[in-house]
């Protein structure tokens, strides 16, 4: 049921407008400042479970721990994958900074090393899934800086009042840099967080789906648990759960250090 | 020539490693709880086919288990141990090399079992203490060994492998220290393993002069015995290494010392029979200062290395052969890594190897220059990757083109199939092995 309204509202979202006839509010330009300005968590730390689906229906699955700090206008972020065997003990690590370029390092077991990547572009995929870098340093926020914002009625699904929230990118450089030209997306008024979002690309095709099924409050920010991420365009898909969330305000520094990624998953109590 | 044989043919050890084991799990045993953090077994399966002939010339079978434990709030422990066979031409590498602590324990002719690490860490808040048989995985380059240079390494399939060095771990004690600012970590080795080669008639037997004491290839073999000293100094050879490593902006810079014998041969002729010349692999000490800066530019990273080393040991090309000398050696490099538009991964590194002059001119050019260049770009949700590399000697004019496209078929299982091309001059670094050229197949279970 719940599938059937998602899919009405996104048909009533993508034939509402298009780039062509895009015009901002301020109305959108406040939600999209409150969205922006969600509470973060100091810390939180949870099983990070992907489920990657080809066109043809078969999955692969991996499973990491998550460490996630937001601190002053630095967010960063650690993956230590656990399953499959193939990619065990493999660790990321990404330090993203508001005004500055962002840093990330990979830890490859067979390489013995942890190596500094350069940094990749917002639009590039995170580690073969439907994410993109910036999907992940955005976490369900859209950057001011590239958007530009309309709201629109709210509607109503499943008896819950849904905000509408349009945006355009500021710029043809903004639109390449994240990979999207525009979205539409529905925002629950209470989390503040998108339920769903329909990202169109630089040439106004309609790219992917991003569909929230689950938030909860870690510590006093509102945080996705699951979520899928559908790419119309290569007809696969990702979906992400979490389990065992929890609120970590005083995460070790230890834990974000790059020389620490080949030590393994830490120990966070 | 014949393949180097250990003077001493001792036997390996193993009551001697159970020891060291049994001492290393003790404090373990009254640890409150053990808890396995990641365990894995890689079975592997490499086939290679001759490029012209296409007769298999490689064929090498290898079955890995690792194990990552946690005992406590401060101890962890990591096993890791390779059960391998091959091929007659293919070949499991030289076992005189290593030292008898690290020999392989079941040593066939087509198959060993071999412990690849065993390493207990305990931490000190910021400092860690790994004692055990582990490796040193410094430098910033890619498989290019400029200041990378404390781990002995794999050379039984020359430079083509997956993974470029293939380290062998040593045992040793290290300890780190993971400050705010400065990083420290020192490391010892009482363990005078040196780099593996292959074996005579193995398909990457050391062919050019240069890596034979200047001796010429079409040299009758059964004329030279080839030996080599029991490595079994474990105090006077061992290795010591220091680095120190700070952040400068954005950037990471380290400086390293370190003292240890060279992992590399020098031929020396021990005794001129008739019938037969004795050949010795001698690996002198030498000393190495270094320094690394690895510089973050964007979709690019700048990678820096250079080290000296003031007593490098070389053989000579005079009247007597297998003649030697020291000199001192500089080597430099500089890589790049991009994140290439549309999803491609590029990367490029320069080296120079260069050594000061002397009386004799040394076997090898006074000036190496390698260069290597890599893309690579994943498709299908990172399930196909294909890659290309070049990998040349701008002072030998030679080289080897590599390609390879990877297919993770499922989570557990991978298949890599690939074509390496080596082109060049037979005396040169890599033109020696030009008839070498293989077509090649790598299937990969990992349970």
């Amino acid at each position: 049921m719940r599938k059937i309204l998602f899919s009405v509202l996104c048909s009533f979202l993508t034939a509402a407008a298009s780039a062509e006839d895009w015009s901002e509010n301020s109305a959108g330009q406040i939600l999209g400042e409150r969205i922006f300005d969600r509470p973060a968590s100091a810390g939180r730390v949870g099983t990070m479970n992907f489920r990657l689906i080809n066109r043809r229906d078969r999955s692969r699955e991996r499973a990491a721990l998550m460490a996630h700090s937001e601190i002053e206008d630095t967010t960063r972020v650690a993956i230590f994958f656990t399953s499959p065997a193939a990619i065990q003990n493999t660790a990321f690590l990404s330090h993203e900074h508001q005004h500055s370029e962002d840093d990330s390092w990979l830890y490859l077991p067979a390489t013995e090393r942890v190596r500094r990547l350069p940094t990749s572009e917002r639009s590039d995929a995170f580690m073969g899934t439907d994410l993109s870098y910036g999907d992940i340093r955005d976490n369900f926020r859209f950057p001011l800086e590239h958007w530009r914002f309309r709201a629109e009625g709210p509607v109503i699904d499943d008896g819950r009042e849904l905000l509408v929230l349009k945006g355009l990118a500021r710029s043809d450089e903004s639109a390449r840099e994240m990979g999207y030209g525009r979205f539409d997306a529905l925002v629950d008024e209470a989390s503040l967080f998108p339920v769903l979002i329909e990202y169109f690309d630089v040439h106004d095709k309609p790219l992917k789906r991003v569909t929230v099924s689950e938030v909860t409050l870690v510590g006093n920010a509102w945080t996705a648990l699951a979520f899928t991420v559908e790419n119309h365009q290569t007809g696969h898909r990702t979906e992400v759960f979490f389990d065992d969330m929890r609120y970590v305000p005083d995460l070790s520094d230890q834990v974000f250090q790059h020389v620490a990624l080949a030590d393994g998953v830490p120990r966070i109590q | 020539m014949s393949e180097p044989v250990a003077e001493l043919p001792r036997r390996p050890g193993i009551l001697r490693r159970t020891l060291f084991v049994l001492v290393f799990t003790l404090p373990l045993a009254s640890a409150q709880a053990v808890e396995t953090v990641s365990k894995r077994i890689d079975i592997e399966y490499w086939l290679g086919a001759d490029g012209e002939e296409g007769r298999i010339a490689l064929s090498r079978l290898s079955l890995r288990p690792s194990l990552r434990l946690r005992a406590g709030e401060h101890w962890d422990i990591d096993l890791g141990a390779r059960l391998e066979g091959a091929y007659d031409r293919t070949g499991l590498g030289t076992v005189s090399s290593y030292s008898p602590a690290s020999r392989p324990l079941i040593k066939e002719d087509h198959a060993r079992l071999e412990l690849d690490r065993l390493e207990i860490s305990r931490r000190f808040g910021v400092n860690r203490i790994t004692i055990g048989k582990q490796t040193m995985a410094w430098g910033v380059l890619d498989g290019i060994q400029v200041t990378d240079r404390f781990d002995p390494v794999r050379r039984r399939d020359f430079i083509l492998t997956e993974v470029r060095p293939e380290r062998l771990a040593r045992w040793g004690l290290r300890w780190r220290h993971d400050g705010d600012g400065l990083r420290a970590d020192f490391a010892v080795a009482f363990d005078p393993t040196v780099n593996q080669l292959a074996q005579e008639g193995d398909r990457f037997e050391p062919l050019a002069p240069r890596l034979r004491g200047g001796l010429p290839s079409e040299l009758d073999n059964s004329a030279i015995n080839v030996v080599q000293s029991e490595r079994d100094r474990y105090w006077r050879d061992a290795t010591v290494g220091l680095r120190l490593s700070h952040g400068l902006g954005r950037a990471d810079a380290s400086m390293l010392f370190l003292s240890g014998p060279d992992t590399e041969p020098l031929l020396r002729l021990t005794s001129v029979d008739p019938q037969q010349a004795i050949v010795q692999l001698d690996y002198p000490r030498r000393k190495l200062f270094g320094a690394t800066l690895e510089v973050p530019d964007g979709s690019r990273v700048w990678r820096l290395e250079l080290s000296h080393i003031p007593n490098q040991p070389i053989n000579t090309d005079s009247e007597i052969p297998l003649s030697s000398d020291r000199r001192g050696r500089t080597l430099a490099g500089v890589g790049l890594d991009w994140n290439a538009p549309r999803g491609w991964f590029v990367n490029a590194q320069l080296a120079a190897d260069h050594l000061s002059s002397g009386r004799d001119e040394a076997v090898r050019p006074r000036t190496d220059v390698i260069t290597t260049l890599r893309a690579q770009r994943g498709f299908v949700q990172e399930t196909l990757k294909f890659r290309q590399e070049v990998v040349a000697s701008l002072s030998d004019g030679d080289g080897v083109v590599r390609a390879a496209l990877d297919w993770q078929i499922s989570d557990p299982v991978r298949l890599t199939v690939g074509a390496d091309w080596i082109f060049g001059a037979r005396d040169g670094l890599f033109g020696q092995y030009r008839d070498n050229s293989q077509l090649w197949l790598r299937m990969r279970l990992s349970l």
